[in-house]
């Protein structure tokens, strides 16, 4: 059972001033549209701390925070998206990224999977996950060595992927730097491991997952699904 | 009867022979193959999902090649690898089979990756560690007998897959020494199982098994009309060190009618791929102007073969 949080939470702020994509303006007819959750037992409720279940406005947060603070340092940043989820809005920052501040985001972005470096591996879980259909593979078309690179995912719980794609990432060489932009943090992190970009947080229960999905036009949205 | 090589949730825990193996699988196996092909070209070589496990290469029987991707594949995966020439070891000294695999296992081997001239003695260790050690120890069947070689036939299906992809409109011909062939048995079996609608088998009546039809393949005794048209040509070994008896009049003889040339590659069709399992016998089953010619895919199987069993180790390894 599932409830698509961003459909009844219709407000957006057009952070920093930036110019409205055509993804953007499709989404605003989107969440015009009627509810479409048929079922009435929706999981969540709407209150104020879901705001940061909306997909599109936190990823106009996490824009506007690494443009101000690229044009803080003046470094230029390679965004690196985790798949699935991170590798979407990997894609959706670069491109809102490089209409703002092009010289600080120029660099296409990179994917990576982190797969082969899970510690659940062999336990029992993840099945099936090694298959390049379902985990994606590593995709990294530029130097890593000395590049400042900003690692991007969806949702941020245990650390345990970031961890796996730290491990992943420094197996194509010595980046300068490395920060980590996340969508959505719930907390419950077993590892240390901390955002340095966030698009919001929001507390779930452990039986609670965030899935993010992605439409055609490119639009991001959040639902909750009950394991 | 079940299948010995999959688990109860219908897992891969001994890779024995493709035959029976469901087309999901089989499919999965080259999906997970398909990642692996990065890790060999990345800066470092290597992915830790094998940390800690010991490999065990037992190569009742020799090969270079097999037991070098072997372990190549298994160092890639991080794991440790022990190559036992046992040629020259305890079998000589008498030691039975299940015997030398007791103490292996007391070693704490992880995973036994056999080859042995005795079709089915990998089917006998996976059947012994089963019952002794439960779920734990996995068997790779590197080539028994005449009976079947499952990484070869799974990564000449990466490699068509690569070239062609799909599979239901493909025509492909086997050719050559079926007979002694472990690797055809194998390929015959992925080929049909993923849905490839014409399987021709080409050779000599002396070198063809009987029983090819039941498998689901076309017999052509003629080079001319059994290339006509063939998306894939796998070209078989001409095995002499197997042969017993008079099987054919000489490998000039073979070339002649079997080999592989420019010639009679043009009755295929023109972007048909050629393949080879290795070792070549240049001039006796392919020519060598086709071999190194821009149809031949032969360095290409090489490559893939590492990630395919990269992918089937460490499938073994994560089936509880």
């Amino acid at each position: 059972m599932r409830s698509t949080i961003g459909d009844f939470l219709g407000r957006q702020d057009d952070a920093a001033g930036m110019a409205l994509s055509p993804v953007a303006k499709a989404r605003r007819r989107l969440v015009n549209l009627p509810d479409t959750i048929s079922e009435g037992r929706s999981v969540i409720e709407a209150g104020p701390g879901s705001a940061s279940l909306d997909a599109e406005q936190s990823l106009s947060r996490i824009a506007s925070q690494l443009d101000a603070k690229a044009r803080q340092d003046g470094l230029h940043r390679t965004l690196i998206g985790i798949h699935r989820g991170g590798a979407w809005v990997a894609r959706r920052l670069h491109d809102m990224l490089c209409a703002t501040n092009q010289q600080g985001f120029a660099q296409r972005p990179g994917f990576l999977s982190s797969v082969y470096h899970r510690d659940d591996y062999g336990h029992n879980a993840q099945r099936r996950a090694l298959s390049a259909k379902v985990a994606g593979t590593t995709e990294l078309p530029f130097e890593v060595n000395g590049s400042c690179i900003v690692l991007v995912d969806d949702v941020l719980y245990t650390g345990r992927t970031i961890r796996a794609a730290l491990n992943e990432l420094f197996d194509y060489g010595r980046p300068a730097k490395v920060e980590l932009a996340i969508l959505l943090d719930r907390g419950g992190r077993e590892l240390p491991i901390q955002a340095d970009f966030s698009g919001g947080t929001v507390a779930l229960a452990s039986r609670q997952a965030a899935l993010l999905s992605q439409d055609e036009g490119g639009v991001l949205s959040f639902s909750i699904v009950e394991r | 009867m079940p299948n010995p090589q999959l688990t109860a949730n219908g897992e891969l825990k001994h890779l024995l022979t493709i035959e029976g193996l469901p087309k999901a699988l089989i499919n999965g196996i080259l999906d997970t193959a398909k990642g692996f092909l990065g890790v060999n070209t990345r800066d470092v070589k290597k992915v830790p999902l094998l940390r800690g496990k010991s490999v065990f290469n037992l190569f009742f029987e020799n090969s270079t090649r097999t037991r070098t991707t072997f372990e190549i594949a298994a160092t890639r995966l991080s794991a440790d690898v022990v190559n036992l020439n046992i040629n020259t070891s305890s079998a000589a000294k008498g030691e039975s089979l299940l015997d030398t695999i007791d103490n292996l296992v007391a070693m704490h081997a992880d995973m036994f990756v056999v080859r042995h001239a005795s079709s089915g003695a990998p089917f006998l260790i996976a059947e012994h560690v089963d019952r002794t050690r439960g779920s734990d120890v996995h068997v790779i069947n590197a080539g028994d007998g005449r009976h079947a070689h499952p990484t070869q036939g799974l990564l000449d299906m990466y490699t068509i897959r690569h070239f062609k992809r799909d599979f239901t409109e493909l025509r492909v011909a086997v050719v050559g020494d079926v007979l002694h062939s472990r690797v055809a048995r194998s390929d015959i079996h992925a080929l049909t199982t993923l849905g490839v609608p014409e399987v021709r088998v080409i050779g000599p009546l002396t070198l063809l098994p009987s029983g090819l039809e039941q498998m689901g393949c076309q017999v052509y005794t003629d080079m001319k009309t059994g290339l006509k048209d063939v998306d894939v040509i796998i070209i078989l070994r001409l095995q002499n060190e197997r042969m017993r008896g008079a099987l054919l009049p000489s490998a000039q003889e073979y070339f002649k009618h079997y080999g592989l040339t420019q010639e009679k590659l043009e009755l295929a069709k023109s972007d048909a791929i050629v393949m080879h399992p290795g070792p070549m016998n240049r001039g006796v089953e392919i020519d060598s102007a086709v071999a190194d010619g821009p149809q031949a895919v032969i360095l290409e199987q090489v490559t893939f073969g590492i990630a395919v069993r990269m992918a089937v180790m460490s499938m073994l390894a994560e089936a509880a």
